[in-house]
């Protein structure tokens, strides 16, 4: 597909700053170069084998330099074409920002505070926060979506999901009279 | 066993509650994400995937398949009656379809859409239904080097035939590849790019990466382009087609279907390539092309038959070569993978339960969906109506379960949400996903059989230009650049530029 050029965003969501697409291009280019020759170089580590008879090295090293090569050649490609007066890309828009968020403190509470808790306060943030639901509807959606989920995935597919400090998963067993397989 | 027997024994499977349950699950999420804006096939397939690893492999593979081809059915309906396409292949069908919405012929679009679809499904499946199985057994003899052709023909076709420059698409191959590597190596067992971390030498986790890459990226992309959408709602009564409806559009489903079929074996965007050629086709076949654009319903037919008949015969360079032609077929041979079964030429020898359990569910899945998608499209409709910032929470957390679920590691989380992160910003600047996803699956196998081929060879290149892969390399780049010139002939490749300039 072709690059993205930003519509207008809704009001109050607007994107926290807008880079160029020109220098977007040669910067993704020029990132992805780094990568090709970061990759190869920590190839070299590794048994490089012979041409004719490839090392566990091999293959990476010459990944490496392809991708760096090709990259080289997209920044090149970008560095060339005119640079557009309107063309940005908005990046940091706010919905996006917070569901990102959300995500790392997902993965980093996940264990700790056990998943249905976790799941629950992720889903009442992002209903609030990127579904403009009020807090107290959302909190109900949040409960129900926990018990969903406790169902389908602990109950109905036997998953093991982390239990965390609160065990839930005990407390909504012995509410319903079921329990996880 | 003759094939009509295990075709019997197929429909057994798939008619089975299990068999059913799941294919209309898939059809149902397929048709749903195809009627999202922004949620696709892969976005669909990826997101159930890990839903699969509770299941019998058949079963399981039969829900996904019915979300790709079920996607390709719901795409439609918003090209026609909101003038957004749900996905990729439905494109074209904004054209024409929305057009005639606009005179009130809504109805008889989506039911053309709805038969087209169906017709060319079914012709597909037939065609992998019989070119399968003689195709495997020529298959079954081939080497490591003639495989090692194979896939870097897969990988060029890919690169030559993407929207994007070229360069771009090369080092999103590339990366694919250069990913696939972390881990251990296969032949020796060293551990490469691990950091000493126990938990990556397996490898990053391809559900993780999809997920992220594809279901995670296209969310966030999603959340920007918050557009309020204006739908128009036909009424059942309105379905029915005139009789010049009909005349019009059976020529065009004919020719779509062949068109589809041929498509559907060539690697890259075959789908979307179909549909574009179809379109062309039609107006230079037809007696009004002046009303191409403004309400024509061969706009419509062709388009739509061509995308859905390309959706069998994808699934043949899996099944009968292990090599999947594009991403959707990528996720199954995944899901098939971790599920202990390989597809290839002794799919049909080891696990013909998965072959034909596969083909009778297809045959089933077309029913389902024509039967849901005509008396149920004001539903499918007013799921447009759902605000998107609802309907994140539920997807996220969907995706963070199944995720975790693959190997019970939040390490998981974290590949999915940093390749979500990553998967955006490559996508804000124009880089493509689907051929890293491509190359990620086909990575591991390229590089073991190229360096079995020069183990058993002594060291020789030469064995790469042996008689047998000349042949594949000479038939696959002729038929490439038959369809290459034919998708050039008629401007499919500037028309999807200018289509994702334009959105």
């Amino acid at each position: 597909m072709a690059d993205r050029i930003d519509r207008a965003a809704p009001e109050g969501r607007e994107a926290v700053f807008s880079v160029s697409l020109h220098r977007g291009r040669i910067a993704a280019a020029l990132a992805l170069c780094v990568l090709g020759l970061a990759f190869a170089l920590a190839a070299l580590d590794l048994d490089f084998g012979r041409v004719g008879l490839p090392g566990p090295g091999f293959f990476p090293f010459v990944l490496g330099v392809l991708l760096a090569g090709f990259s080289a050649v997209a920044a090149v490609s970008a560095m060339r074409e005119p640079a557009g007066r309107d063309e940005t890309v908005a990046l940091g828009h706010r919905d996006v920002i917070i569901a990102l968020l959300a995500l790392v403190g997902v993965a980093l509470a996940f264990e700790p505070l056990g998943a249905l808790l976790t799941l629950g306060l992720f889903a009442a943030a992002l209903l609030v926060l990127i579904g403009r639901v009020s807090p107290p509807l959302a909190a109900l959606a949040a409960v129900i979506g926990m018990l969903a989920i406790w169902y389908f995935f602990k109950v109905l597919l036997g998953l093991q999901l982390p239990n965390g400090p609160v065990d839930l998963d005990a407390v909504l067993g012995l509410l319903t009279g079921r329990t996880g397989r | 066993m003759s094939g009509f027997d295990q075709l019997i024994g197929g429909f057994q499977i798939a008619l089975s509650w299990k068999g059913l349950l799941y294919c209309f699950i898939g059809c149902l999420w397929g048709t749903t994400v195809g009627v999202l804006p922004g949620l696709g096939p892969l976005a669909g397939m990826t997101l159930l995937l890990p839903l699969t690893f509770g299941l019998e492999p058949t079963i399981g593979i039969i829900m996904l398949t019915g979300i790709f081809y079920g996607a390709m059915y719901g795409g439609s309906t918003t090209s026609i009656l909101v003038r957004i396409p749900g996905e990729a292949a439905s494109v074209v069908t904004c054209i024409d379809g929305y057009e005639m919405a606009r005179q009130g012929r809504a109805g008889p679009a989506l039911m053309i859409a709805a038969v087209g679809s169906f017709v060319g499904g079914t012709i597909s499946i037939l065609g992998l239904m019989l070119i399968t199985p003689p195709l495997a057994k020529v298959m079954i003899a081939i080497g490591p080097p003639i495989e090692v052709v194979l896939i870097l023909l897969a990988l060029g076709v890919v690169t030559a035939v993407s929207a994007g420059p070229r360069a771009k698409t090369a080092a999103m191959v590339l990366l694919g590849l250069a990913i696939g590597t972390i881990g251990l190596d296969n032949l020796t067992g060293m551990p490469r790019f691990t950091f000493g971390q126990v938990g990556l030498a397996s490898g990053l986790s391809f559900t993780s990466l999809a997920i992220g890459l594809f279901g995670v990226s296209e969310i966030l992309i999603n959340l920007e382009q918050t557009a309020a959408i204006k739908a128009i709602h036909p009424k059942l009564r309105d379905l029915v087609p005139r009789w010049n409806d009909l005349k019009e559009s059976a020529p065009a489903i004919g020719r779509a279907s062949i068109i589809g079929f041929i498509f559907g074996i060539i690697p890259g965007v075959s789908h979307v390539v179909s549909t574009f050629v179809s379109y062309a086709i039609e107006k230079r076949f037809s007696k009004h092309p002046e009303q191409f654009g403004k309400g024509a319903i061969a706009g419509v037919a062709g388009p739509e038959t061509a995308n859905n008949a390309v959706t069998g015969t994808a699934m043949i360079p899996l099944l009968a070569l292990g090599i999947p032609s594009i991403p959707a077929t990528a996720i199954l041979l995944s899901a098939l993978t971790i599920h202990g079964v390989q597809p290839g030429p002794l799919l049909l020898v080891d696990h013909p339960e998965v072959f034909w359990g596969l083909v009778a569910s297809m045959y089933i899945g077309n029913v389902i969906l024509l039967v849901l998608n005509l008396p149920l499209v004001g539903l499918f409709v007013n799921l447009l109506r759902i605000p998107y910032g609802w309907l994140v929470p539920i997807i996220l957390v969907v995706s963070v379960i199944g995720v975790y679920s693959v190997d019970f590691s939040t390490t998981d989380i974290w590949i999915m949400v940093a390749s979500g992160g990553i998967g955006y910003l490559l996508r804000k600047f124009g880089y493509e996903m689907a051929p890293l996803l491509l190359a990620l699956v086909l990575g591991d196998r390229l590089e073991d059989s190229f360096r079995l081929s020069l183990t058993m060879s002594g060291g020789s290149y030469a064995t790469f230009l042996d008689t047998g892969a000349l042949i594949v390399l000479g038939a696959a780049a002729g038929l490439f650049l038959l369809v290459q010139s034919l998708a050039w002939a008629f401007g499919y490749r500037k028309a999807l530029v200018d289509e994702a300039e334009g959105s």
